[in-house]
């Protein structure tokens, strides 16, 4: 299974990211993965939505009864390295959701 | 402000801080609103409408919401810290009674102009009347100074490719004029019996969800609001309205039917990228499951996002595939309209009306199989291009003393 990653518009340039590809089993141990990463914080979301945030100002929103995944970059990154800092939190996710599956 | 009380009208879904009406907008929709007034009445007379609109507006706002504070210190803090939880920018205020200088490096105006535009297009006017009038109201509130005894002047900003915006503050050397302002107490005698509609169920409950979402948010580090996918301030409608009906009432009666048709089209923008936005984030996925792109689905979640965002109950009272009627007792228009200017000889809602079309426009014309992208160059072939597909007829409208107010769409 992979997955893609994809600009999706944003009124803020080239910040939001969508991750294709996320079955929601997927994303389920994505969500415990996050949950449990102390490096990233949740903040209050909208329905069932969950917001985590890192220390460097990324976002990740996951809904998880469809598996959606939506990285959004911190607006300090400027316009033209965002795709690179948005690859970024995709592959420490990846790593996250492996070491998750690896536990159990 | 999130210190300061808060009241949702709740069966009106209309908002308001400490009795002073506000409602959400992004900043395709405010600086499409900023230009029709530039349009209409000059890039002058516009500039100065707006600012005296903005400066009469938050002069309204900070009073209300300084009562407790004891210092001039104290108030100007408040204030600084209303405007950025607002979405309207972190502005640093450093004034007196005999006036000084405000700096801000994201005034919301200039800072999304900058970003929409600032790429393709050069400016020469600076585009943050609103928090011109603010610094000009926040300075007269700290010193407890009468209105319109100080003036703001923005000398540098970011929408000009210039570091950060500037203004400069003085005293009047007469009371500037200020707009007269409208409050709840002013509002509620306008306002019909509140009604529902077609899937009142849904719409109530996931505009009540919306609601509380909005209400949560504030502006970031920079003071600047993000949700959605896009920059979105917590804004005052007597910026709004002031401004859009000085461009109505003082337009020659033959640039009149033009002047309608610009202050439609500002809300064709706000459904298109705010509501639009909205539909396609997870925010609405997480509320209100995939999008199934039918029409039905794609109207009455629009309406529920404009209950949402406090824009009045709204309800649908006929939809099918070439028709919809829409209806309200309490959008916000009309009872500022009432208030403010007594009875009109023609319908005012135009942002109602606007909105009414755009939604049938999402509904029928956009694929929302995650292959539409929300561009401006989408925008203006949906909206600028070979027709709409549909025209708007307002049939009843408050603003004349009718009981609700009514716009029947059909496909054309």
């Amino acid at each position: 299974m992979s997955v893609t990653l994809a600009r999706e518009l944003a009124c803020a340039r080239s910040r939001l990211f969508g991750l294709r590809g996320v079955t929601i089993e997927q994303g389920r141990i994505l969500l415990g993965a996050l949950e449990a990463c102390p490096r990233w914080r949740e903040r209050p979301g909208i329905g069932e939505l969950r917001i985590f945030r890192s220390a460097a100002g990324h976002e990740v929103l996951l809904v998880p009864s469809t598996g959606r995944v939506q990285i959004r970059v911190a607006y300090v990154v400027p316009p033209i390295e965002r795709f690179d800092a948005a690859a970024g939190v995709l592959v420490e996710l990846a790593r996250l959701g492996r070491a998750a599956r690896r536990a159990g | 402000m999130s210190e300061a009380k808060r009241l949702l009208l709740e069966p009106h879904d209309l908002t308001f801080v400490e009795d002073v009406p506000y409602i959400y907008h992004c900043s395709h929709y405010n600086l499409f609103h900023d230009q029709t007034v530039d349009d209409v009445l000059g890039d002058t007379a516009g500039q100065q409408v707006r600012v005296r609109a903005a400066h009469a507006a938050f002069r309204q706002l900070l009073r209300a919401i300084t009562q407790g504070a004891s210092t001039p210190m104290e108030r100007l803090s408040i204030a600084m810290g209303a405007f950025a939880a607002m979405g309207h920018g972190r502005v640093d205020l450093d004034v007196t009674a005999e006036g000084g200088s405000a700096r801000t490096g994201h005034a919301h105006y200039g800072f999304c102009w900058a970003e929409k535009y600032g790429s393709r297009v050069s400016r020469t006017l600076p585009a943050d009347a609103v928090a011109a009038g603010f610094v000009a109201a926040a300075t007269e509130v700290a010193y407890e100074l009468p209105a319109g005894a100080m003036q703001a002047v923005e000398e540098t900003c970011v929408a000009r490719r210039e570091p950060e915006c500037t203004f400069k503050v003085t005293r009047a050397a007469t009371p500037v004029p200020l707009p007269p302002t409208v409050d709840r107490q002013a509002m509620e005698p306008f306002l019909g019996p509140s009604e529902g509609g077609m899937d009142e169920a849904w719409i109530g409950a996931t505009a009540d969800t919306l609601q509380e979402f909005v209400a949560a948010m504030e502006g970031d580090e920079r003071g600047l609001m993000e949700g959605f996918g896009v920059f979105i301030t917590r804004h005052l409608t007597n910026y709004y309205l002031e401004t859009a009906y000085a461009a109505a009432r003082q337009a020659p009666e033959s640039a009149l039917p033009i002047v309608e048709s610009l202050l439609r089209e500002a809300a064709h923008v706000c459904v298109f990228h705010t509501f639009g936005g909205i539909l396609l984030s997870p925010e609405w996925e997480s509320v209100a499951g995939r999008l199934s792109g039918e029409p039905e689905d794609i109207v009455r979640g629009c309406v529920a996002i404009a209950r949402g965002l406090g824009f009045g109950r709204w309800a649908i009272r006929e939809l099918g595939p070439d028709r919809l009627v829409l209806s309200t007792t309490s959008n916000y228009e009309a009872p500022y309209y009432a208030a403010r200017f007594g009875k009109s000889d023609r319908p005012r809602c135009y942002f109602f009306q606007g909105a009414a079309l755009a939604m049938m426009v999402l509904a029928h014309r956009v694929r929302w199989d995650g292959s539409a992208e929300l561009t401006q160059s989408f925008y203006d072939d949906l909206f600028r291009g070979q027709g709409l597909g549909f025209r708007c007829e307002p049939t009843t409208c408050q603003t004349m003393g009718h009981d609700r107010t009514e716009v029947v769409v059909r496909r054309t």
